[in-house]
C-alpha cells in the first residue's frame, strides 16, 4: 500500500461520526488554559463538510452566540477534538448552507430529517483506521483496497498520535457577521 | 559519522503534531543508501565518502561501475554522491535516516521538477496584461530594451526552458523519524518530483528558530 495513504490511515481515529450539512453537532474541543487542559463545548449547525473520508475531512459548525454568528471548522481527525455529538439530522437540499449567513431568526431555522438518507443509519460510525478492526468498514469502501496489516507497531503509534499533550482552538475562531 | 543521506521522495501530506496543530510534510524513503567508496586526502587529494542509493539493474551497469561496485562489496546502485569530509565511514555499510532526528535542521537538494519552455510569467514572475476588452497582452513579455541601445542586452529575462536544475531548500525541519520503515518526515516542500532521489543533509543550523 502506498506510504502517504498509510501514513494518513494510522491518523486517523478509529470512530468517527457521519456528518452531514445540516446537522446539529455538539464538538467536545479540548482547550489548554495556563497548563491546565479542559473540554470547551460548541454546538451549532454543521453548514459544511470538505471531504468525505480521510484525514484532511474539515467540518464547519456555525452557531449564534449573543446575536453574533461564529463559525468555527474543525478538522474530524485531530487531536484537539475529544468528541462530536451528532444531536440532529437537518432536511437540507445544499451541501454548503453558506444562506445560513444571511438569514436570522426563524428563517435560519432547519427541518428535521425524518427519514435516513441512502438507507444507512442515521449514526452511521466508519471504522477507518490501520489495526483497529479487520478491515475498514467505509461508506465508500467498495473504491479502497483493504488495508494490510504489516508489523503490530502500527496502532501503537496511531495512538500515540491521537492523545495530545495540550491543544488550541483550530481554526479561524469567530466570524461575525452583520445581522 | 556520514554527514548526508540519499533517499526517495514518496510524496507529501499532513501529521498532526502532539499539541494538535497540523504541519505539512515531505516523505522521504531510504531504504538502500550505502557507503561505495572511502576517498581519502592522501590518496584523491580531499576527503569525502561516496554514497549510492537505489536499485539498479546488474546489465545496466557497464564494466567499470561493475568492478566499482563490487570493490565495495554492494550491489549496483542508481544514484551515486559524493559527502566531503564526512569522516570514516565502512564500505558496504547502510546509511540509515536515524542520523537525523526530529527538531533537526537539515538541506534537501534535488532536481527541480521541470516546467519545459516557459513564458515569462511563470519563468520570471512578470505581471500579466489586462485579459479582456481584446487585450492580447496577457501573458506577453513587454518590453525587451530601450531603442537607443540598438540592440537587448545579454541576460534579459525571457521566455525559455525553466525548472529541472539543481536546487537545495536550506534549513528543513525535521518532524519525524521512523527508523523501522526508513522514512523521514520533512516539514515542507522539498525539490524534485515524486520518486526523485534527494541528498539530505544536516542544516549549517542548528536548531529551529
Amino acid at each position: 500500500m502506498n506510504i502517504i495513504d498509510l501514513l494518513q490511515r494510522e491518523q486517523e481515529k478509529p470512530e468517527v461520526p457521519v456528518l452531514r450539512s445540516g446537522d446539529t453537532v455538539r464538538v467536545h474541543v479540548k482547550v489548554v488554559e495556563g497548563t491546565r487542559e479542559r473540554i470547551q463545548v460548541f454546538e451549532g449547525v454543521v453548514i459544511a463538510v470538505n471531504g468525505t473520508t480521510g484525514l484532511h475531512t474539515r467540518f464547519t459548525v456555525r452557531r449564534v452566540s449573543h446575536s453574533v454568528g461564529v463559525e468555527r471548522t474543525f478538522l474530524v481527525h485531530s487531536p484537539r477534538l475529544d468528541r462530536i455529538e451528532v444531536l440532529r439530522h437537518g432536511d437540507v437540499r445544499r451541501a454548503k448552507l453558506y444562506y445560513l449567513r444571511e438569514k436570522v431568526g426563524k428563517r435560519a431555522r432547519i427541518r428535521e430529517r425524518r427519514e435516513p438518507i441512502g438507507g444507512s443509519a442515521t449514526i452511521n460510525r466508519r471504522q477507518s483506521v490501520v489495526g483497529h478492526g479487520e478491515s475498514p468498514a467505509r461508506d465508500d469502501s467498495a473504491t479502497l483496497e483493504p488495508v494490510p496489516l504489516a508489523d503490530g507497531e502500527r496502532p501503537a503509534a496511531a495512538e500515540s498520535d491521537t492523545e495530545p499533550v495540550a491543544v488550541e482552538a483550530t481554526a479561524g475562531d469567530a466570524e461575525t457577521d452583520n445581522g | 559519522m556520514a554527514k548526508g543521506l540519499l533517499a526517495r521522495k514518496v510524496g507529501m501530506t499532513q501529521v498532526f503534531t502532539e499539541r494538535g496543530t497540523v504541519v505539512p510534510v515531505t516523505v522521504l524513503e531510504s531504504d538502500s543508501c550505502l557507503v561505495v567508496q572511502r576517498k581519502t586526502a592522501s590518496k584523491d587529494g580531499y576527503d569525502a565518502i561516496q554514497i549510492g542509493f537505489g536499485e539498479q539493474l546488474a546489465k545496466r551497469v557497464n564494466k567499470p561501475m561493475s568492478g566499482h561496485f563490487r570493490r565495495a562489496g554492494v550491489r549496483p546502485l542508481r544514484r551515486l554522491t559524493e559527502i566531503r569530509d564526512a569522516g570514516e565511514a565502512e564500505l558496504g555499510r547502510r546509511l540509515t535516516v536515524e542520523m537525523f532526528s526530529a527538531g533537526q535542521l537539515v538541506d534537501v537538494t534535488g532536481t527541480s521538477q521541470g516546467k519545459g519552455f516557459a513564458g515569462t510569467v511563470k519563468r520570471h514572475g512578470f505581471s500579466r496584461g489586462p485579459v479582456s476588452h481584446g487585450s492580447m497582452n496577457t501573458r506577453q513579455p513587454g518590453s525587451i530594451g530601450s531603442v537607443d541601445a540598438a540592440r537587448t542586452f545579454k541576460g534579459v529575462k525571457m521566455s525559455g526552458h525553466y525548472g529541472s536544475v539543481r536546487r537545495t531548500t536550506r534549513h528543513l525541519e525535521v518532524v519525524r523519524v521512523d527508523g523501522e520503515r526508513n522514512l523521514l518526515l520533512i516539514k515542507g516542500a522539498v525539490p524534485g518530483h515524486k520518486n526523485a532521489v534527494v541528498l539530505i543533509r544536516p542544516s549549517d543550523r542548528a536548531e529551529t528558530l
